[in-house]
């Protein structure tokens, strides 16, 4: 052993980062990019609702919560903790346009988009992490451009001409937490329909033109559902967006969006290159300020905890969070303004379903 | 609770859930940077592939503080994104070095960390009844004390160099570059910092000192 691997396994070590640290952090970041996002003026729009539930989430105490925004207390139940119930609803099943025919043999899809939004993002990925991905835009979409990119061209996708440019990655590492090196890309864009531009985005054994060609050419207009869904919701609330690279949906109220709802269900943490901890169902809970001791409890038949709780940095800021992990240890959240009761939370939660 | 629709089974699914990879992978770091140039938000995802990575290397430096340095971190790398130039450098060493220099502002409180580890370390403590168990803690905690004092003993600039390669795993090159030194300069820094902490071990120093790692 030599003093450097010395170092690695018996210097000095530190906690691991916690879901509430992650989260403020990100958070911190999120309002920083807001603040910088108004001052630039982006190409892309900020979404209805999302403003507010950015400021809302700065020192959220929940992954959960940090990607969207999540938790604002407004309203007249935010002062009424009554468990008088809201009404719930049937939510309408979240899905892609366009489907793969024939599916892609041992590939998992994930899914991006936002209600109403034309834009969206399918990912097809091996287990490794490589893969590619679908990315819809109602306009023209530049080609990438970047150090490592070594051909370009057009092609016919479908008898229609697509561009492409091909390249190396030096290193790639993966969401699989799998890192590799000299790994082919390509990318592949075209204007598959009046208004409907696709690029396809490849790596690995995808990061070659006529294997993403072949995928492109088996592309049909047949919507496919995503992976995580959201079985209820209370009357008046609509889906806002979905990010499953997050784990998380966000659901608002269509009246004041600034009241909004997160459900997430991140898959178990990967071992590989860098450390990744998902937590676990009691880490998740007590990643929180709570108000009342957590309650155990199930959802869908598997063990779980609820808890009303506080912004750690806005005691006036409370929320309630279920948390509850599928078999192969997929970790599930909700998390809800305060104006909801525990039973509203436990029922839109038996309501998820996660079936990537 | 009114119920206006039966809702869905949220039963198991009939098989477990695989990995999933991020669907938006495909923009490499660097893109990412670039496109956040005009598109802020874009650098959210740097901070997802990223924190855990720039967070332990914190956390060993600063322990708790790295809670709050993972922050300011990531806050600084987005304020000078627009001085990012992907072909010095890669995203992950680039958000090292900055977390580098973000510690440099609280080297007293690492000083006194790393101090506090070895004083600790020197403690009796209680191994609890496994033989065997006990014989691996103890060997642990012979040399963690003295890794940690030979830590605080360092010059800052050295232990920076040092711990990029050590916890970082940078290379070389890439320490040189987020340091802004010669590599040279990082070659000589290395050297003491190394030659120092096997002083610093002496006689619990389990290494074999012809193991070197390859010059990188």
């Amino acid at each position: 052993m030599n003093d450097l691997q010395l170092l690695r396994d018996a210097g000095p070590d530190g906690a691991p980062l916690s879901p509430a640290a992650r989260s403020a952090a990100r958070a911190a970041l999120l309002a920083e990019i807001e603040g910088a996002g108004m001052r630039t003026a982006p190409r892309r729009a900020v979404r209805k609702g999302r403003t507010v539930a950015l400021r809302t989430c700065l020192g959220a105490a929940t992954a959960a919560a940090a990607w969207a925004g999540a938790v604002a207390i407004a309203g007249p139940d935010a002062t009424d903790p009554a468990p008088r119930g809201m009404t719930l609803v049937a939510v309408d099943e979240i899905t892609f346009p366009l489907s793969l025919d024939p599916a892609p043999a041992g590939m998992t899809p994930s899914f991006t988009g936002s209600a109403g939004d034309p834009e969206a993002i399918a990912g097809y990925s091996f287990p490794d992490g490589t893969g590619f991905a679908i990315y819809l835009s109602p306009t023209e979409i530049p080609p990438g451009d970047g150090p490592h990119h070594t051909d370009s061209g057009t092609v016919a996708v479908g008898g229609v001409d697509a561009r492409y440019v091909a390249g190396v990655t030096p290193k790639l590492c993966t969401m699989a937490n799998v890192c590799l090196e000299d790994v082919p890309f390509a990318e592949v864009i075209w204007e598959r329909a009046p208004g409907q531009w696709v690029r396809l985005s490849g790596d690995g054994a995808h990061g070659d033109v006529a294997a993403l060609v072949a995928v492109g050419e088996s592309l049909v207009d047949r919507p496919q559902p995503i992976n995580l869904q959201v079985g209820l919701a209370p009357a008046g609330w609509s889906v806002v967006d979905w990010h499953e690279s997050s784990g998380a949906i966000g659901v608002a109220s269509d009246e004041d969006p600034t009241r909004s709802l997160t459900v997430q269900c991140m898959p178990e943490a990967p071992a590989g290159a860098t450390e990744m901890d998902n937590g676990s169902v009691e880490r998740r809970i007590a990643a929180v300020t709570a108000l009342d001791p957590p309650v155990t409890t199930t959802v869908g038949g598997r063990p779980a905890q609820v808890v009303h709780a506080a912004d750690y940095l806005d005691a006036e800021l409370r929320f309630w969070l279920v948390a509850w992990e599928l078999p192969d240890g997929a970790l599930c959240t909700v998390q809800t303004p305060e104006g909801f009761t525990r039973a509203d939370v436990l029922a839109i939660a038996e309501g998820v379903t996660y079936e990537p | 609770m009114t119920f206006t629709a039966v809702h869905r089974s949220a039963g198991p699914p009939p098989e477990p859930p695989r990995l999933r990879a991020l669907p938006d992978a495909a923009p490499t770091d660097a893109a990412l940077v670039a496109r956040s140039i005009d598109d802020p938000a874009e650098f959210a995802a740097l901070f997802d592939r990223h924190a855990t990575t720039v967070h332990r290397y914190l956390a060993r430096r600063v322990g708790d503080l790295a809670d709050d340095l993972l922050s300011e971190t990531f806050l600084v790398a987005f304020r000078r994104r627009a001085a990012y130039r992907p072909e010095h450098l890669e995203v992950r060493p680039w958000l090292l070095g900055i977390a580098t220099n973000v510690v440099r502002g609280h080297q007293r409180s690492e000083r006194r960390r790393y101090r506090a580890l070895a004083r600790e370390a020197g403690r009796p403590q209680d191994h609890g009844d496994d033989p065997a168990d006990s014989g691996d803690r103890l060997a642990a905690q012979a040399l963690r004390g003295p890794l940690a004092a030979a830590l605080a003993g360092l010059k800052p600039r050295d232990r920076d160099a040092l711990l990029l390669l050590a916890w970082g795993q940078l290379r070389y090159g890439e320490i040189a570059a987020v340091l802004d030194v010669p590599v040279g300069t990082v070659r000589s820094r290395l050297n003491r910092a190394r030659r120092q902490t096997r002083a610093a071990l002496g006689d619990v120093s389990p290494f074999d000192p012809t193991s070197e790692e390859d010059d990188r």
